[in-house]
């Protein structure tokens, strides 16, 4: 509608102009509809250069920024022509992969000709996730408006936003205590429920408790069951990723994020297992200090939020028959006894299963 | 406390959602200062300003001090582009009143050299005007300071001052072409219209303003304020972040627009020079149709325009029916030495009219055949009878005489040449009166002659013979019988009225209209003018019935004429003997020189007579038979009727110009003010006014149909958000503090209160904001439960609108 609008203006420009110019037989005339007629060629030119030449850049922080915080992102729009242009424009797509929202809108800057337009963009990102930032296309009008002409752009950058959660210190160390405890119970009196990590050959030294009977008696000879360490086994925290309406999500990130790093700094190792959409299986990470940590945390927001609380800790228990105790990180679960609970926000908890 | 509750509860009201849980606060981009967005806005007014003052003076090649011209111009765009830096509107307006103050002092000041500098340029359009209208005179103003150099300049300032004012409030507040071409290029179409053109500088400036102004009109971010952030939010959305201005991007736009423009000119001016340009046009229909309107709105101002003016008396050259009422100056025309010789006026005869028709009286010269010329003016000028009447004086007859007379043309138009009755020119090659006299200094304006002539103070039995009737005979050109066809039947009704009948002599004849004339047709100054499209001499004899020398003249031509008698019209100088009386007594000059012979009144002395324009006349020459052409006085004694005592009378007679049966009889200080005259104005403002409102009418309906397609496109929910946003507006239009409701949550609390819309608030919000802000879509449910809240609420605010309500939110 605008261009259309700025055709009819030029058009009643140069209408006005000749009709002057025949009647009065103005020179002056003249010379404004020949300057007329070429301030579109002009016009075009201009737009043909920029677009040749233009190019974006996107910067951004480097390292994973907390929610809540302000970044700065920077658009940078280079223009090496001499040309500039008045209106340029920017399509923007910001997503959050981890909670699968995303959303793009127009950032609208002129064409500084033989220079760079640099914006600030100071964002803040309320859920933890992976922000992902991409130019798709730059939009460019040319100076009187009648043609518009799009650069196809696949210009990006992304950041994580970690969760910030309170650090549970003592629950969690309760927690531990009373998870870790009934795992060694189980064990000394023979059930081993830790998981199996493959089956070999016998090797002479071999614990009897390991030889799989059943496999052996097929295969005619001795096969053992590969157990994982024991010392890796001390608790199994299973992290619900599923997301609802509610954002509940944000808070069962944050629980786990403050329960884990209690665990961390009390050196309470841990195996962390969270569904992973992208992997479509079930991920397992052993977490034994505040780095391992925070890479199981960014492997995590590298993934995909899903809907239906409970399909972690199914899936856990299908894969993890043998284990008799886990803490579990979501909503909406069976209710423990205070000692096996930590409360989060919006009804979210981290509960020890027995 | 609870403020502090308040906004924990929306912390991210002001930013932009840019995906769910991402906010963009306040994005920033260098721009410029203020001040700098604001220069370059001042540089465009600037260039308009100085494009169409400078174009105007350099057209007309007035120079003035330039400098001081640049350097005011640049002060007054600065001072009021500055205007808008400030961060309070009330800044501004205090700004304007500190300017107005230092105005009036200043224009008090200089009100002299502003006068001065003003009449200097009137003078030089008028200089122009009057090579290009071929005016034969116009009146030049006396400018009290003779510096036009400063004085122009100071006007000019005065001048460019009042544009940069208008053009800073357009520029800044609409980008507008419309207005900037109005406040700057019909300045520029005087000198155009007379082909004139401004030097290749100002074009460039011109055009380089022009295009700044297409440009930034075309793309918007022109709009600039102190309290502007870097971008602003736009779109129902929210999904757009433009900047708002940028000083760097003004600056190189402007630069290589104006790189742009000198190139062109430059390139034009030469590869299709100027001359070139003028070759190519054959016709000039423009000025071939307008000039004579053009040349009367020079000379009369305004009212030139309207076929209404005043005439400040003098020659007009046999054009009639435009002069409304005549305001002499009594500005001496010309000095006249002669001794007084009888009781009879003395008539100088200018310019003789043969030719009725288009509402003048023409003359029979054809400006091409100088021989059939010469004669014309041979016979004009009464050579025949001046040669009899000298044979007369060489006979020593009693009644004969020959007199001298000198006239000194200070002020009537040049293109006549005055002289008495019977005059023997010593060259008739002077034929051509139409150009200016030839003297030794060259052409001269003033003219200086002294005629031989011969004054017949004794006619005789001629006038007692009877009307010629035909020029069969004669060497009598048939034009002066001729009565054109249009006048026949008036002119025939006029005759019967006065009671002329066959046979009587032409004393007769000329006594009876004399009589008639003096008793029925009162003469006035104030006629009023002939409307267009009329003829002068039928519009005098049956409507308007009232008038001065010319009408009669031109009435009485015609009756003579349609009696028989040959008759021409005459235009010239005529003064009574009580003026010439009571004229200075020349003691250089001696009676001798100047007359000999029989003389009514005996010797006499030379006397100086001032002839001024009120002077001016118009008489009828009727050809008698056994002499020749006779000077006839038919204008009846002048006295002028009562003006009206009270407002309402003259408003009557406003009414009254309507009626077709207006005697005049009441006709006062408004007559010739007939509002039937002026009905074409009013359909003219009554046609723009119907413009405007097509214009309105039609922009209404394009808004009305761009808002049907997005409220009906094919995506339910697009169109479902459309509709929000209709209503939205509607609300903003019957409720002002609508506005305040940020939030869709707060615009439903509204429509609750306000229309007791009866819905659940939170759930209706949560969906509104899906729909807008989520790229997750509305179930089919949920979208109708939305539609269906959308078109009651826009239901209910539409049918609890007033009268007055109802209009705006029908001309959305």
């Amino acid at each position: 509608m605008k261009k259309v609008r700025n055709w009819i203006r030029y058009f009643l420009l140069i209408g006005i102009n000749l009709a002057v110019m025949v009647l009065f037989q103005s020179y002056l005339n003249f010379l404004l509809v020949i300057g007329l007629l070429l301030l579109p060629v002009f016009s075009f030119y201009s737009l043909w250069r920029v677009g040749e030449t233009a190019s974006v850049r996107i910067a951004g922080p480097q390292e994973p920024m907390e929610r809540g915080a302000e970044l700065y992102l920077y658009f940078l729009v280079d223009n090496p022509t001499i040309f500039p242009l008045i209106n340029a424009t920017l399509s923007v797509r910001t997503a959050n992969s981890f909670l699968g929202d995303s959303g793009t809108h127009r950032l609208n800057i002129p064409m500084r000709a033989g220079g760079t337009t640099e914006v600030t963009y100071p964002v803040v990102v309320e859920y933890c996730g992976r922000l992902q930032v991409e130019a798709e296309e730059l939009v460019l009008m040319d100076l009187l408006g009648f043609k518009e002409i799009t650069l196809k752009l696949h210009e990006q950058m992304e950041c994580l936003i970690l969760p910030a959660g309170l650090e549970r210190r003592q629950e969690a160390g309760q927690i531990y205590d009373k998870g870790v405890s009934e795992t060694m119970e189980s064990r000394q009196k023979g059930y081993d429920f830790s998981d199996v990590s493959g089956i070999r050959e016998y090797i002479p030294g071999d614990k009897l408790q390991n030889i799989h009977w059943k496999l052996s008696m097929k295969k005619e000879e001795l096969m053992v069951k590969e157990r994982v360490s024991v010392s890796a086994m001390q608790l199994n925290v299973v992290v619900e990723l599923a997301n609802d309406e509610q954002m509940r999500l944000e808070a069962v990130m944050e629980l786990a994020d403050g329960v884990t790093r209690a665990f961390v700094a009390q050196n309470l190792p841990f195996t962390v297992h969270y569904y992973s959409v992208n992997r479509g299986e079930l991920v397992s990470c052993y977490i034994g200090n505040e780095v391992e940590r925070k890479q199981w945390i960014e492997l995590m927001l590298y993934d995909t939020a899903y809907a239906g609380f409970g399909t972690v800790e199914q899936m856990f228990r299908q894969q993890n028959p043998s284990a008799q105790s886990y803490l579990y990180i979501g909503y909406d679960t069976v209710a423990g006894t205070a000692e096996d609970l930590i409360v989060g926000d919006q009804g979210t908890m981290a509960v020890l299963r027995s | 406390m609870a403020l502090w509750k308040k906004k924990q509860e929306e912390p991210h009201k002001k930013d932009t959602q840019l995906a769910r849980g991402i906010y963009l606060t306040q994005p920033e981009m260098e721009n410029g200062s203020i001040v700098m967005r604001c220069f370059w806005r001042c540089v465009i007014v600037f260039l308009l300003t100085f494009g169409s003052v400078g174009g105007f003076l350099s057209a007309f090649r007035i120079s003035c001090n330039l400098g001081l011209v640049v350097f005011f111009y640049i002060l007054l765009s600065m001072y009021f582009s500055f205007l808008y830096s400030t961060t309070k509107l009330l800044y501004r307006d205090l700004g304007y009143i500190l300017f107005f103050g230092i105005f009036v002092f200043v224009i008090y000041s200089l009100r002299i050299y502003a006068n001065s500098g003003f009449y200097s340029i009137v003078n030089a359009v008028l200089k122009q005007a009057q090579v290009f209208f071929e005016l034969s005179g116009i009146r030049e103003y006396e400018a009290p300071i003779e510096n036009t150099y400063l004085t122009v300049a100071i006007v000019a300032v005065f001048i460019g001052m009042v544009i940069i004012i208008v053009l800073n409030i357009w520029i800044y507040s609409t980008m507008s072409l419309f207005f900037t071409a109005i406040f700057t290029f019909p300045v520029l179409l005087i000198p155009l219209y007379m082909k004139l053109l401004p030097d290749p500088f100002y074009v460039v400036c011109l055009a380089a303003g022009y295009a700044a102004v297409v440009i930034f009109k075309a793309n918007g971010h022109y709009l600039t304020f102190a309290w502007d952030a870097s971008f602003r939010v736009r779109g129902f959305k929210k999904d757009r972040v433009a900047y708002t201005q940028d000083a760097k991007i003004f600056r190189q736009v402007l630069a290589r627009i104006a790189v742009l423009a000198l190139v062109v000119v430059l390139l034009v001016e030469t590869l299709f020079p100027r001359a070139l340009f003028a070759a190519k046009f054959k016709n000039d229909v423009l000025r071939e149709k307008t000039a004579e309107t053009i040349g009367n709105f020079v000379l009369l101002g305004f009212a030139g325009l309207f076929n209404h003016y005043p005439a400040t008396g003098g020659m007009s050259g046999g054009k009639l029916g435009g002069i409304s009422n005549v305001r002499p100056d009594y500005q001496t025309d010309l000095v006249v030495s002669y001794t007084p010789y009888s009781n009879e006026p003395v008539y100088l005869k200018g310019y003789t009219g043969g030719l009725y028709g288009d509402n003048q009286w023409e003359s029979l010269y054809t400006d091409g055949n100088s021989s059939y010329d010469r004669k014309i003016f041979e016979e004009e000028s009464l050579k025949k009878e001046a040669e009899l009447l000298q044979k007369r004086v060489e006979a020593q007859a009693p009644d004969s005489a020959s007199a001298r007379m000198d006239v000194l043309n200070v002020g009537a138009d040049v293109a006549y040449l005055y002289y008495p009755y019977y005059t023997m020119f010593d060259d008739y090659g002077i034929y051509d009166h139409h150009r200016l006299m030839p003297t030794s200094q060259g052409l001269e304006r003033k003219e200086e002659a002294q005629y031989a002539y011969y004054p017949k103070l004794e006619w005789g039995a001629v006038m007692e013979k009877p009307p010629i009737g035909s020029v069969e005979d004669t060497d009598i050109n048939p034009v002066f019988l001729d009565v054109p066809f249009k006048n026949q039947e008036v002119i025939q009704k006029e005759c019967d009225r006065i009671g002329l009948e066959e046979g009587m002599s032409v004393g007769e004849i000329v006594q009876r209209v004399g009589n008639y004339f003096q008793l029925h047709i009162p003469y006035t100054l104030k006629p009023g003018a002939t409307p267009r499209n009329q003829d002068f001499v039928n519009y005098f004899l049956t409507k308007n019935r009232k008038g001065y020398c010319a009408h009669f003249a031109s009435a009485a031509t015609l009756i003579f004429r349609n009696m028989g008698i040959p008759a021409r019209y005459v235009e010239g100088y005529a003064f009574s003997l009580e003026m010439a009386l009571a004229s200075d007594v020349n003691p250089d000059k001696e009676y001798a020189d100047y007359y000999s012979g029989y003389s009514e009144l005996g010797e006499s002395t030379v006397l100086d007579v001032e002839v001024s324009d009120a002077n001016a006349h118009a008489w009828v020459e009727i050809y008698v038979d056994g002499f020749g052409w006779k000077p006839v006085e038919i204008t009846p004694g002048s006295y002028e009727l009562a003006t009206e005592s009270d407002f309402w009378s003259a408003f009557s007679n406003i009414l009254g110009g309507l009626q077709d049966g207006d005697d005049g009889a009441n006709a006062g200080a408004m007559k010739g003010f007939h509002l039937g005259r002026y009905l074409w104005l009013l359909y003219a403002a009554a046609a723009v006014l119907c413009f405007f409102w097509l214009l309105g009418l039609v922009r209404v309906l394009l808004r009305k149909g761009r808002r049907y397609l997005l409220c009906h496109q094919k995506d339910r929910q697009e169109a479902m958000i459309a509709r929000y946003a209709d209503v939205c507006d509607m609300l903003r239009i019957c409720h002002g503090d609508f506005d305040r409701c940020r939030s869709h949550e707060e615009q439903i609390a509204f429509m609750e209160d306000r229309y007791g819309m009866d819905v659940n608030r939170q759930t209706m919000t949560e969906w509104l904001e899906q729909a807008s802000f989520s790229v997750r879509r509305l179930e089919e449910e949920q979208l109708k439960e939305v539609e269906q809240f959308v078109r009651e609420a826009g239901r209910r605010v539409r049918k609890t609108a007033g009268l007055r309500k109802r209009m705006r939110l029908w001309k959305r």
